[in-house]
């Protein structure tokens, strides 16, 4: 017998042993199907900001042979308060909203923040089929309602493996649709909101005066992968992902304080701009190793977009095996991103920005550290209760080098300090 | 079935596949031995009446029988086929299910009834996979030749009643069927199962080797009990299917470790299939094994 | 770094297709525990990828699917 690779005949044996054996036994004795359920209860904190308690749920089930059906389910309550993209300013500020009724404001010295209260409600489903001995295909659905968003999906993925299963091909393809009615209607790009900003707040205290305005944008992704086993304890993954977002990508509720060039005081605010499409870029890899008895988990990520974003991000976990199938895993997250080419944290004078401009942090440079420790332990067969903690800061340039006058005592990104926990439940029934 | 409590454990005994066949079940729960003894009893029946050339209904001898007429086949029988075909291009053609027609001339009583050449070179133009035309799920076997899965079946029984069984329950346990067997687990206190490799010369009363196996297929290749012997010559009973006789110079058992115990049975084949080889094939494979020359 | 150079990497990787090193087919057993999923917790990860989404200005690259949401 010829041998190619070193104990290739071995490889392709055990390889066609598995087909012989994948079947389910025509004549297994009846079994309840079970259903697979991974729930979590999960709390977020901001040190004065956000806080979000979210209860998901993921049951998956095995229909017929080799083939599953997953449903997901998600709620978020978020309340708090998040920047609302002005400035802050050796002067206190108020901020109005369209009806009138509200107005909240922001003490000298502070990042301006208006306070929101959302109840999200999402659900998923997947299925996940075989085409063919090494083929098979996933497709999903997916749906989420907020008070003022509403978001649906479609997805499917198809993927491939190799005649001896050591590497999978897969390519997926998503398309979304998103609709925002913003209360009181979306502002006119760059409108001037005046000095005590009228401003549409979140709340959904507010009259629902004014005319309600549905915006929508539409999301189109593609993902290929390769996944591949390297050595008996090795696995990796190689993604390369585009997306496109088209439509309304401004945020409705964030405006830009428009700064007097003499001493740096805030005199106005607009409405911010964003462009009406985002063209994305992902590179993405992942690997899992099994040492003797604990197993690592290292994922890279490169993010480029057409709006001058730039993104690394960098997992650790460990999973450190304790016996008895208890086990501790400790997590470290690193993120760092190069901010939008529209970003500016607020405009000088009355010129107009040649394109568009906004002041959301979330476009901005900044970096972010996540440390977390998950401790998971068995109550049973196929039961487990695990809970976890992470702590996480986040920061940017709080003293900016476009910072005149007065702004240059200014804080402009307050270290951000997360808490985050989840206590999490795997049962089957 | 016959079921006896041994210790920390529970073995049922009962005959199939013309073997003594036992599994060992690791708990002292006799109401969950019993109902795996019997699903592993059910299914090493249930394979032996679907694929016994012995038996008229069984699906293998439908298709003997078809003298030359595509018969459909389900999807069992389907994947064996599939199986024969990858195992007999992996081992360059000499491991073909077809060979089974030699029994009419090799009969391993322990005898010295050695067949003459002439009776055996009739046999060889009805040997062949390569005449077998096979597409799901039509096979045409030319008239005259035979499927026999002899070398894959008991094996199988082995995998596939496992596979049973492990849905069911968690515990450890062991499925010998005449020495092909699977082990599902370790032991409650997380220790090997010891499992004895007979000596080939001593018939069964002895035990020449003790492998600790704590989850894996184990059979075993060898002509312990079927051979032929004339002259001083020993004619071993795994036959060269483009010579119709036994592989020369190969050892007298070889014990093969494997993720499944169809695999296991497979690589002790290929390897006594080598001959004088079979060591470096099993070495190079980087198999445990045992190799009794 | 430009597409082509995601591209041409990617290439390089699709096409070597032989293994490192030889893979025993007992040794399958550890690519099957749970803990060598690539996604060792699809609830976690969900739960994850979605705080840091409405958080950060980059997003996605595991897959595809999952829906979205108001948050950035």
């Amino acid at each position: 017998m010829q041998l190619t690779c070193r104990g290739s005949i071995g490889v392709a044996l055990a390889s066609a042993t598995a087909s012989l054996l994948s079947a389910t036994p025509t004549h297994a004795v009846d079994k309840v199907q079970n259903w697979q359920v991974d729930s979590a209860f999960y709390v977020y904190s901001e040190k004065d900001r956000v806080n979000v308690v979210e209860p998901a749920a993921q049951a998956k089930r095995e229909i017929a042979d080799d083939e599953f059906v997953t449903v997901t389910l998600v709620a978020d309550a978020m309340t708090g308060a998040s920047p609302n993209g002005a400035s802050p300013a050796a002067k206190p500020q108020t901020f109005t909203a369209t009806s009138g009724n509200v107005s909240y404001s922001t003490p000298a010295n502070t990042l301006p923040v208006h306070t929101f209260e959302d109840l999200r409600g999402a659900v998923a489903v997947d299925w996940d089929k075989p085409l063919s001995r090494l083929s098979r295909v996933l497709v999903g659905g997916s749906f989420s309602q907020e008070f003022d968003y509403t978001s649906m999906g479609a997805s499917a993925t198809y993927s491939r493996d190799s005649e001896d299963k050591f590497t999978t091909f897969s390519l997926g393809a998503a398309l979304g649709l998103d609709f925002v009615q913003a209360k009181g209607g979306a502002p006119e790009p760059f409108s001037l909101l005046g000095n005590g900003a009228t401003r549409t707040s979140r709340d959904d205290d507010d009259d629902d005066e004014g005319n309600a305005d549905i915006k929508n944008k539409t999301i189109v992704d593609v993902v290929a992968g390769v996944t591949q086993v390297m050595t008996p304890r090795w696995l990796t993954q190689f993604n390369i992902g585009l997306g496109l977002t088209q439509g309304y990508l401004s945020d409705p509720y964030k405006m830009i304080s428009l700064i007097d060039p003499a001493n740096g005081d805030t005199f106005n605010y607009r409405a911010e701009k964003r462009p009406d499409s985002r063209f994305r870029q992902t590179f993405y890899t992942k690997t899992a190793y099994h040492f003797s008895k604990d197993t690592a988990h290292v994922s890279y990520r490169y993010y480029a977009d057409n709006w001058g974003l730039r993104a690394h991000t960098a997992d650790l976990k460990y999973r450190l095996e304790l016996g008895a199938r208890h086990y501790l895993q400790p997590h470290l997250r690193y993120y760092h991103q190069d901010e939008a080419n529209f970003f500016h944290h607020n405009l000088v004078g009355l010129t107009l920005p040649t394109d568009n401009a906004s002041a959301d942090l979330r476009l901005a440079t900044m970096s972010s550290y996540t440390l977390g420790l998950k401790y998971g332990f068995p109550l049973g067969k196929r039961h487990e209760l695990s809970a976890r903690v992470e702590h996480m800061r986040q920061q940017g340039e709080s003293h900016p080098n476009s910072a005149i006058g007065s702004q240059k005592s200014q804080d402009f990104f307050p270290k951000l300090r997360v808490w985050m926990a989840q206590i999490g439940y795997s049962f089957e029934f | 079935m016959e079921l006896s409590q041994v210790g920390g454990h529970f073995v049922a005994r009962f005959s199939a596949m013309a073997s003594p066949c036992e599994v060992l079940v690791e708990t002292t729960d006799s109401s969950l031995a019993a109902h795996v003894g019997e699903l592993v009893e059910q299914e090493a029946v249930r394979i032996e009446r679907k694929y016994s050339r012995y038996r008229n209904d069984s699906v293998i001898s439908q298709v003997n029988r078809s003298a030359g007429r595509p018969v459909a086949v389900d999807e069992e029988t389907g994947r064996l086929l599939d199986y024969s075909a990858q195992c007999f291009l992996l081992s360059n053609g000499r491991f073909d299910v077809t060979a089974g027609v030699l029994r009419r001339a090799w009969k391993f009583d322990g005898s010295d009834r050695v067949p003459t050449s002439a009776s055996v070179e009739t046999l060889l133009p009805l040997i062949g996979w390569k005449k077998v035309q096979w597409q799901y799920p039509h096979v045409v076997l030319p008239h005259g030749m035979e499927i026999d899965f002899g070398g894959i079946g008991k094996e199988y029984a082995v995998d596939s009643a496992c596979k049973l069984v492990m849905q069911q329950t968690d515990v450890s346990t062991v499925i010998n069927f005449g020495g092909d067997l699977f082990v599902t687990g370790p032991r409650k206190d997380g220790s090997p199962w010891q499992i004895g490799v007979d000596d080939p010369y001593a018939d069964g009363k002895k035990v020449v080797d003790l492998l600790s196996v704590r989850r894996g297929g184990v059979a075993t290749s060898g002509d312990a009990r079927r051979f032929l012997c004339k002259n001083g010559v020993r004619y071993g009973h795994i036959l060269n299917p483009e010579t119709g006789w036994p592989v020369a110079n190969a050892p007298r058992s070889v014990t093969v470790i494997a993720n499944t115990c169809t695999d296991a049975g497979m690589l002790a084949t290929f390897s006594m299939l080598e001959g004088v080889a079979a060591e470096d094939f099993l070495r190079a494979q980087n198999l445990v094994y045992r190799c009794v020359w | 770094m430009k597409m082509s150079m995601l591209l041409l990497a990617a290439t390089i990787i699709v096409t070597s297709g032989c293994v490192v090193a030889p893979v025993r087919p007992w040794e399958r057993t550890l690519l099957a525990e749970p803990a060598m999923q690539l996604v060792p917790s699809l609830v976690d990860n969900l739960i994850d990828e979605h705080t840091y989404f409405s958080k950060e200005g980059a997003s996605g690259g595991q897959g595809v699917g999952g829906g979205g949401c108001g948050c950035n």
